[in-house]
């Protein structure tokens, strides 16, 4: 049975007299964890896209060919009388096409997404320019930064230029949406077939009958088929926030055991008056919690402060920060094992001498 | 109403190699009621039976007997049990955690025994005031006195008012004028009911005591082999007024034997050559040495037990040994 009140004379008194070195560690500590947030919040920032894409074209619902991965990610030609037949059945049914290509920009190639546009898409969000409004008008997205207002490029031999750009209409990580008449896609990449690769639809109630080789799918479905193309760049970052974590418990915990060492006649002294030694391993990994809070709590304000030097979509919710402090408590107690076993390894005769 | 019984008491100590017995067959009663002082050099293993009355070291055989406790048999809970409310320590550096204030240090032993924070705190502050010290609740160790930390200690041995109260050189770091008050205090704290035992070099705790034990150093050193040496040319062998239990014999170079006078000056006794031998008297006599030993050149010397040293030279040389110091006269190693 522990006696806690001996515990906490043994973690808090010593605490506040070396106050500095445990702050000193806190802070060493909630750098390195405020770079694990900061790589959550990148994790988060692809989630954040995929909503933000969706939105752009919009839709509860999406029909797309049997078997295609998703609305946002299909290129698999359906006819578009399904859009009219919907219509007919008193749904807001709006066509897509897109086309994963390559572009040329004098002469050096650049991977975009080809969106055979109907002019205004309902999320689409202009933030220079204007709206397509001829065969050789494009509208990029901002993740396209090769190409600024009024530059040229040409696509599948034909010359266009960007009158317009917008936001939020990004693919994966960095893969920009560029938007052209959908008339003009179609012509220069379906051979000048009517086809959709996919149809938005909104409206309340059963769909009607549809035809053969297409499915359904809900916006919970599109999300997880466009979030899954970055499931490797997460599971990366995952494995780069767990290697942070142990370059934290290594670093913490040689403090830790420097701090323990600077203990050692405390922890005979105690023991030779009677502490048992569970005692004294509790009030050393109290110590290293109160270091854990510290650090995880300053770690969120860190990542705040750092989050606007780094380009591209950051997203730090509380809900994504608040486990930092749980998980930097744990990584604190992990890290005073060593430092506790020198402590349990004192023999109280060195109080002695 | 108990005896303290020191039985048969042996303690080893692995000295990086070899052992070193500072205990062997130690025996003594302390009877209750009675401060009793242990007296004798340093090295003579006063802090090491201390250890062993406190709990706080296992001696390797022999036993410590108080009322129904054996000390030297006690493990795990039974052991924290008996340093938590048997025995007080008082060191000799006082040892009080620096963190805490005086208060806190009486308190946390209590603590550690399980007592409310209320009554560990009314002890401790009854305890300080006992020793002097109501106006010194607050203070850390470093803003106090060595008399001061000292009475902090002695407040913090009697916390769990044990029957047993150990201190350990008392009053070694304390001025003359500190040492009156913590002696009146060991003093009066011999009553029926408790045993004081007191290890010291000091003998101005004499007056005090109730009996007096006095320890001799022992050098009990084993090792299988005799040791040699490579030594470069002024290499110091031993220094004088140092304790060893080897006796020297040079097998190649010379070395060179010093007196460092009270004067300051260093003076030369004589300069040996291969196949001498130097350094008997201390580890036959147990005596510390009387010069230092320093080689000349590039030496090689082979240190022997009193025993091997004997087995190496022959029965019959032994008189030749004690005739090597007449003819060496004054100049005895
Ligand atoms: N932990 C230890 N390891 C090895 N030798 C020790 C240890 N503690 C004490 N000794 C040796 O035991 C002998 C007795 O020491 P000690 O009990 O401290 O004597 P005293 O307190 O009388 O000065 C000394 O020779 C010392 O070097
Ligand atoms: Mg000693």
């Amino acid at each position: 049975m522990p006696q806690w009140g001996f515990v906490w004379m043994v973690a808090w008194p010593d605490f506040r007299a070396r106050l500095q070195r445990f702050l000193v560690i806190g802070l060493g500590m909630a750098l390195v964890l405020a770079i694990t947030l900061l790589l959550s919040a990148f994790s988060e920032g692809f989630r954040l896209r995929c909503d933000r894409l969706l939105d752009v074209f919009g839709g509860e619902r999406y029909i797309v060919a049997e078997g295609a991965s998703g609305p946002m990610t299909s290129s698999t030609p359906v006819d578009s009388s399904l859009v009219d037949q919907l219509v007919e059945a008193g749904f807001d049914a709006r066509p897509l096409f897109f086309s994963p290509n390559a572009i040329s920009i004098d002469g050096a190639p650049a991977s975009v997404v080809v969106v055979g546009s109907n002019g205004d898409e309902p999320g689409m969000r202009l933030t220079a320019g204007r709206l397509l409004h001829g065969p050789g008008e494009a509208v990029a997205d901002e993740a396209l930064v090769e190409l600024a207002l009024g530059d040229n490029f040409v696509l599948a031999g034909r010359p266009f230029t960007i009158v317009g750009t917008v936001e939020h209409a990004t693919w994966d990580i960095a893969t920009a949406g560029l938007f052209i008449e959908r008339a003009t896609a179609l012509e220069i990449l379906a051979g000048g077939q009517d086809v959709v690769t996919g149809v938005a639809v909104d409206g309340k109630g059963a769909l009607p009958p549809l035809p053969k080789g297409v499915s359904v799918q809900s916006r919970g479905q599109a999300f997880d088929d466009i979030l899954s193309r970055t499931a490797d760049a997460k599971k990366s970052i995952d494995a780069f926030k767990f290697t942070l974590w142990m370059l934290a418990i290594v670093i913490v915990g040689a403090v830790l055991y420097l701090a323990a060492i600077e203990r050692v006649r405390d922890f005979a002294i105690f023991k030779a008056t009677g502490a048992s030694n569970v005692d004294l391993v509790l009030g050393l990994v109290i110590q290293a919690a109160i270091v854990g809070v510290i650090a995880g709590v300053l770690s969120i304000g860190l990542a705040q402060l750092m989050k606007p030097i780094y380009p591209g979509l950051l997203s730090l919710p509380f809900r994504i920060a608040w486990p930092v402090v749980p998980v930097a408590v744990v990584i604190a107690a992990l890290s005073s094992i060593v430092g506790v076993r020198r402590a349990i390894k004192v023999d109280p005769s060195q109080a002695f001498g | 109403m108990s005896d303290l019984i020191i039985d048969d008491l042996t303690v080893e100590y692995d000295a990086g190699g070899y052992t070193v017995r500072p205990l062997d067959g130690f025996s003594t009663t302390v009877q209750d009621g009675s401060l009793a002082v242990l007296l004798g050099p340093s090295g003579c293993g006063k802090t090491t039976l201390l250890s062993c009355l406190g709990g706080i070291l296992t001696p390797t055989s022999g036993s410590i007997r108080y009322g129904h406790i054996e000390v030297a048999g006690l493990q795990g809970a039974a052991l924290t049990a008996y340093r938590q409310r048997d025995v007080g320590i008082v060191f000799q550096s006082f040892n009080l955690v620096p963190s805490l204030t005086a208060v806190g240090n009486v308190m946390a032993p209590l603590r550690a025994a399980g007592m409310s924070s209320t009554a560990a705190r009314t002890r401790a502050v009854e305890l300080l005031e006992h020793v002097g010290l109501g106006e010194r609740l607050g203070h850390r160790p470093s803003e106090m006195s060595g008399g001061q930390q000292q009475r902090v200690s002695l407040a913090r041995a009697l916390a769990h008012d044990p029957p047993i109260i150990i201190a350990d050189e008392p009053t070694a770091s304390l001025d003359y004028v500190q040492v009156e008050g913590v002696l009146r205090l060991l003093r009066d704290l011999a009553a029926p009911g408790r045993v004081v035992v007191v290890a010291t070099h000091d003998d101005r705790l004499l007056p005090l005591a109730d009996q007096i034990i006095e320890m001799v150093p022992r050098f009990h050193e084993e090792s299988s082999a005799p040791i040699s040496s490579e030594l470069a040319p002024g290499e110091v062998l031993f220094t004088q007024g140092s304790r060893g239990n080897r006796i020297f014999v040079i097998e190649s170079g010379s070395i060179d034997i010093v007196r460092e006078g009270a004067d300051g000056w260093a003076h030369p006794l004589a300069t040996l050559g291969p196949n001498e031998y130097f350094g008997e008297m201390g580890p036959l006599f147990g005596l510390p040495r009387s010069a230092t030993a320093r080689a000349g050149s590039e030496t090689v010397v082979v240190g022997y037990t009193p025993e091997q040293f004997r087995q190496h030279m022959g029965a019959e040389r032994l008189t030749d040994l004690i005739r090597h110091e007449e003819r060496n006269d004054e100049n005895t190693l």
